[in-house]
């Protein structure tokens, strides 16, 4: 589906309880979604040559400066900054789920609300 | 220290090695600033812009952090660069020393051994026999120098610089071993942290960070930025340099290059994204109040740029950001370098870095800006807090203590942020308009008596003055036509009475700062205030532009300090914020004006 949907309070069961208020305001469209997944997703190909370049950068040192002690040091932060990075490429694949999901979630759910749209009252300042 | 170094191994180093690996680190450095740029500009504006409800904070919350983690490899990895980059740069200093004592030691057909001792043969003429004398070998126990060679001891001519060469030789590898050990350290130091989240205490390490490597690399990167060259020098320095040596600048002199004036606006603003990152680091946790207040000034700030500029409002560059003194920030509301207008707003009395500095007066050139662009969609406007203003911590009589030094200082360096953005402006026809309020149009006026005037500023605009220090509009320097003044009637400021009314009366200590205005109103006639002529006199000769009156003391008629805060604010002087829009577009012809006081 595509196009702004505006629902209030049934399609948001995580929503705090409580009768009568709006609840948490909710507004969205699957797009920006979809988009945002698809970006986390192109970091995480942007983010893969890192090892290697990295490896590959750091190949001629054993041989030709192997003999600095500042260099065993420079493995061990080489070592730490692909994990962090590797992390970050991590973190990057799994929004990229969570946001299509939530996409995909809302989706549904706009379905189910459209047919009760009419029996909700809407916010203050929503009415048009 | 590394005592297995030997000087056939640091002749055999090969720093190339070491740079291939700096650059390694750099596009590494370069990645992960353009994994930052694609969440900020892409990802999160268009969840941030369009979406409501917890998923959408969720995630927005998640991928701001992503960012944050990105800035911070950016910042470390790009040390690392330079790191390498100045390791590989001192050792080759050393393998250079060696080099030439080698040369010099294969001229004179001396040995030099493993352990850096040196033979050489035998020479010279006997003292008795007149038979060469016997060679020997060399060598460098202490620290070079400590041993001179002795002619009763070794009369050998040779003898002498072979000590030398040995010396040298053993210099070197000594050199090149505490260089290792050094960096070493410094490596040590740049670790990456564990997991995903960039807490303040990180940031805090990465100032740290930044400090050591910049310690370190002084010798690599030497003292090139040309901190006493004129702005436009500076522009022309940082177009000569390559994209490698900028980025090694960014990466270890951020705090510098974001505040160096004749540095292009993008430029700056990019470093000083990080440079608030590391002083909010710098500032977490201590307990004076300077540090909480300015904090709480530089999270706000950090508020602002991480919002979504509103549809139809500029974006903000962050020009300038540091804990000096009572903090400085300087905040543009649209491109300064691409605008064909630009207005700089020096704030005064009572500013300093804080939460208010960061709400109110970056509204007023946010305002402005606005306002300006209505007229002229190619405008920016910029709030300058570059210099420390006096603090009215006593009340208005606090201007008597400040004088006129604040406002010199404050000028000198008013004038060359104004020589910057003549600098680094991409029109020929560059309309620049200073816009002084309260003691910032006294330091706008300093500024224009510096030289040869305040550099490429075509209007001044003054409102709120309590004088700026000349006595007529002329002598600001930018002809007589091109200087407003706005001044509400009710603004207790701009009536203040001049020194010499003040001397003569004792109220002023009896009844506090009002007995002065009160003085000043028993004395019709007289057009001085604190600073010189009141810029809202005819005699003056400025343009006087029409103001609100403003609010009077306590609901009612009389002078009071609320008249002094309004004149930016659309809302509650549409009419000056109009008047300041309009000549701030370079429209000037259009404003609504008063009569002279």
């Amino acid at each position: 589906m595509s196009g702004m949907t505006v629902v209030h309070g049934t399609s948001d069961p995580a929503g705090p309880s409580g009768g009568g208020g709006c609840g948490p305001r909710l507004k969205h469209s699957d797009g920006p979604w979809l988009r945002a997944a698809g970006g986390a997703e192109e970091l995480v190909t942007h983010l893969g040559p890192v090892r290697h370049d990295l490896a590959s950068a750091h190949g001629g040192l054993r041989a030709g400066a192997g003999r600095l002690t500042a260099l065993a040091e420079l493995a061990a932060v080489r070592e730490s900054w692909e994990r962090r990075i590797q992390a970050a490429q991590g973190e990057c694949g799994s929004l990229a789920g969570k946001l299509r999901e939530v996409a995909r979630i809302q989706g549904a759910t706009d379905e189910a609300a459209r047919s009760s749209l009419a029996a909700v009252a809407p916010c203050k300042g929503d009415e048009r | 220290m590394t005592p297995t170094l030997t000087w056939a191994q640091l002749r055999d180093l090969k720093c190339a090695e070491l740079e291939g690996a700096a650059d390694g680190w750099g596009r590494s450095s370069n990645r992960a600033d353009a994994a930052r740029d694609r969440i900020e500009q892409q990802l999160l504006t268009g969840l941030r812009d369009t979406q409501e409800g917890e998923a959408a904070q969720a995630a927005v919350a998640r991928l701001r952090q992503l960012g944050r983690n990105f800035q911070y490899v950016y910042t470390e990895c790009g040390l690392l660069r330079t790191t390498l980059n100045s390791l590989a740069h001192e050792v080759k200093t050393q393998q250079r020393v060696l080099k030439e004592a080698l040369d010099d030691a294969a001229a004179l057909k001396f040995t030099v051994h493993a352990d850096g001792s040196v033979t050489y043969p035998a020479g010279g003429e006997g003292l008795i026999d007149g038979a060469p004398l016997w060679g020997g070998t060399a060598s460098s126990s202490g620290a070079p120098g400590l041993l001179p060679p002795s002619g009763l001891v070794a009369p050998n001519p040779h003898a002498a610089r072979a000590q030398d060469i040995a010396d040298r030789v053993t210099g070197a590898v000594r050199a090149a071993a505490e260089i290792d050990w050094r960096y070493a350290g410094i490596l040590r130091r740049l670790r990456a942290e564990e997991g995903l989240k960039v807490p303040d205490s990180t940031w805090k390490d990465a100032a740290g960070d930044a400090a050591e490597v910049r310690d370190a690399a002084g010798a690599y990167l030497k003292d090139a930025i040309p901190h006493d060259a004129s702005p436009a020098e500076r522009r022309d320095w940082w177009a000569g340099l390559t994209q490698e040596q900028r980025e090694e600048y960014l990466a270890v002199y951020p705090d510098q290059i974001g505040n160096l004036d004749g540095i292009p606006a993008l430029v700056r603003d990019a470093a000083n994204r990080d440079n608030l990152q590391l002083l909010i680091g710098k500032l977490e946790g201590r307990d004076d109040e300077k540090s909480v207040t300015q904090l709480a000034g530089l999270r706000e700030i950090d508020r602002q740029l991480g919002a979504a500029a509103k549809p139809g409002e500029p974006p903000m560059f962050l020009l300038g950001v540091s804990d000096e003194g009572n903090g400085r920030a300087i905040v543009s509301y649209g491109n300064p370098d691409t605008a064909k207008n630009v207005a700089a707003y020096v704030p005064g009395l009572n500013t300093s870095l804080d939460e208010d500095f960061a709400k109110n007066d970056l509204k007023r050139a946010l305002d402005t800006a606005k306002g300006a662009r209505y007229h002229d969609p190619s405008s920016a406007a910029v709030a300058w807090l570059g210099y420390d203003a006096p603090q009215a911590i006593d009340g208005l009589s606090s201007l008597a203590v400040a004088g006129d030094g604040r406002a010199v200082e404050g000028g000198r360096r008013l004038s060359e942020f104004t020589a910057g953005l003549s600098a680094t402006n991409e029109n020929d026809d560059l309309h620049l308009t200073a816009i002084g309020h309260s003691y910032g149009s006294r330091t706008v006026g300093a500024a224009t008596q510096q030289g040869s005037g305040i550099p490429g500023v075509d209007d001044i605009v003054l409102v709120g003055s309590p004088g700026v220090g000349v006595d007529h509009a002329e002598d600001l320097g930018v002809g007589k036509g091109h200087v407003f003044v706005g001044a509400a009637e009710n603004d207790v400021v701009t009536i203040l009475p001049s020194k010499q009314q003040a001397a003569a009366g004792v109220a002023g200590s009896l009844f506090g700062p009002f007995a002065y205005v009160a003085g000043d109103l028993a004395d019709q006639g007289d057009d001085d205030l604190w600073f010189g002529r009141d810029p809202a006199s005819e005699s003056f000769g400025a343009k006087r532009f029409r103001v609100d009156d403003g609010p009077g003391l306590v609901g009612g008629a009389g002078p009071s300090i609320a008249a002094h805060s309004q004149y930016f604010d659309p809302k509650r002087d549409a009419a000056s914020a109009h008047n300041i829009s309009l000549i701030s577009a370079g429209r000037s012809d259009k404003i609504n004006t008063q009569e002279y006081r």
